[in-house]
């Protein structure tokens, strides 16, 4: 029992916290939710038309070319873009969120986590 | 790569993650090194592989942490700026290095954590009072299960959290990790945040830092789908059982196997920085 840290019961939660922290699962489990479901679409196309899989993950404009034409390295690849995509959605909920709660300060440093993450992603993908 | 390579690719990945999840430290840092290690792939295609499975393991896990009350979204913010900056800084670099540079300073990585393994204690926090000061309005409040009880904290030395976390940013993108490994004892030791909280607010933010590798890496066409395909999957599936098997088993009874593995890897990848191969390595 001296282990544990003692307890102070009148701390109540923070309920701008809880609406932020809401909005990120409900991104993340979407997120996920989505990029599972184009990796097994992108699966089950491998193994119907055993296409090539490249050595290099090609630009978006071309992965959605592979898409419209039913190739399974489009689903693929939109998987492991959807990944990389999520915490950045996170992040733009999290701005909406902190301004909507007139937390100006906290809207600011999730603003500029979101043009680090934005800039970094745009510069990749297109 | 044919199906036999992938499905031992895949099952490598399954192993980093339960070794890698028990210890605390995520995959990346054992999933990197085994894929360079054991299937000849170039360390710069590893880290981009591991920086996709470190997000998507973070997607994953952070949903988890939020919904238990473990992550400080405020605070992960705050480190978060400097932690991005490190992260573009160290991907870069990452790029651009002979790939030997990146073996070099990942062996030197993973004998800090071995031997970090035996020295890292973790340090309980006594409930902040309702009065303490908290001049950024971090104030985090969970409920521990184990124990029942509220657990209440206030983070402290807030830029020394921030500088560290800059570092600890620059060696994940340069070397694909989750940075765990560093977050986790910063915020513990330094910052006075309790341990599941560390580890909440860690998940959530090594996922945005391994979203800017990724794309570095995207941009250089360094992600490979053959490689990064069955590591996802690997490290999705590993991670899940290694969540378990830690709560089953005391993995500090297992320190020492964990400790000679991280040690003979780390040597290893010290080993191919200088052209030198140990025993069982490609």
């Amino acid at each position: 029992m001296a282990d544990h840290p003692p307890t102070t019961p009148d701390v109540p939660p923070d309920p701008a916290s809880a609406s932020i922290a809401h909005a990120a699962t409900s991104v993340l489990t979407w997120g996920f939710r989505l990029a599972a479901m184009l990796f097994v679409i992108g699966l089950g196309l491998l193994v119907i038309r055993d296409d090539p899989v490249p050595s290099s993950l090609a630009p978006l404009p071309e992965l959605l070319d592979d898409v419209g034409a039913g190739r399974a390295i489009g689903f693929l690849g939109l998987s492991i873009l959807t990944i990389i995509v999520t915490p950045l959605v996170t992040a733009m909920v999290a701005v909406v969120n902190f301004a909507r709660l007139y937390d100006r300060r906290y809207a600011v440093v999730a603003g500029v986590v979101l043009s680090l993450l934005g800039i970094a992603i745009g510069m990749a993908i297109f | 790569m044919d199906v036999s390579e992938v499905i031992l690719l895949g099952g490598t990945a399954v192993l980093a993650a339960i070794f890698g999840s028990m210890l605390g430290l995520g995959g990346g840092i054992i999933l990197v090194p085994a894929l360079t290690l054991f299937f000849g792939v170039d360390p710069r295609i590893a880290v981009g592989a591991s920086a996709v499975a470190v997000a998507l393991n973070s997607i994953v896990a952070s949903a988890t942490h939020i919904r238990s009350g473990f992550t400080n979204i405020r605070a992960a913010y705050v480190l978060q700026v400097t932690s991005l900056l490190g992260a573009f800084a160290g991907a870069s670099i990452a790029i651009w290095v002979n790939p030997r540079v990146i073996s070099l300073v990942f062996g030197l990585i993973m004998l800090y954590a071995a031997i970090t393994l035996f020295t890292n204690r973790a340090v309980a926090i006594p409930n902040a009072p309702p009065d303490a000061p908290d001049p950024f309005r971090l104030r985090g409040t969970y409920e521990d299960r184990l124990t029942g009880r509220q657990v209440t904290y206030v983070p402290r030395r807030v830029g020394l959290g921030a500088g560290v976390s800059g570092v600890g940013g620059a060696l994940s993108g340069m070397l694909g990790i989750g940075g765990g490994a560093i977050t986790v004892p910063l915020m513990n030791l330094a910052m006075r945040v309790p341990m599941k909280a560390a580890v909440g607010t860690s998940q959530f933010m090594v996922g945005m830092t391994a979203v800017i590798t990724a794309t570095v890496f995207y941009a250089e066409g360094l992600i490979d789908p053959r490689v990064v395909l069955p590591a996802m999957v690997g490290i999705y599936i590993g991670s899940n059982i290694g969540s378990q098997l830690t709560r089953r088993i005391d993995t500090q009874r297992l320190v020492v196997v964990f400790f000679v593995v991280m040690l003979y890897l780390g040597l290893s990848m010290l080993g191919q920085a200088f052209a030198i191969t140990l025993p069982w390595t490609a």
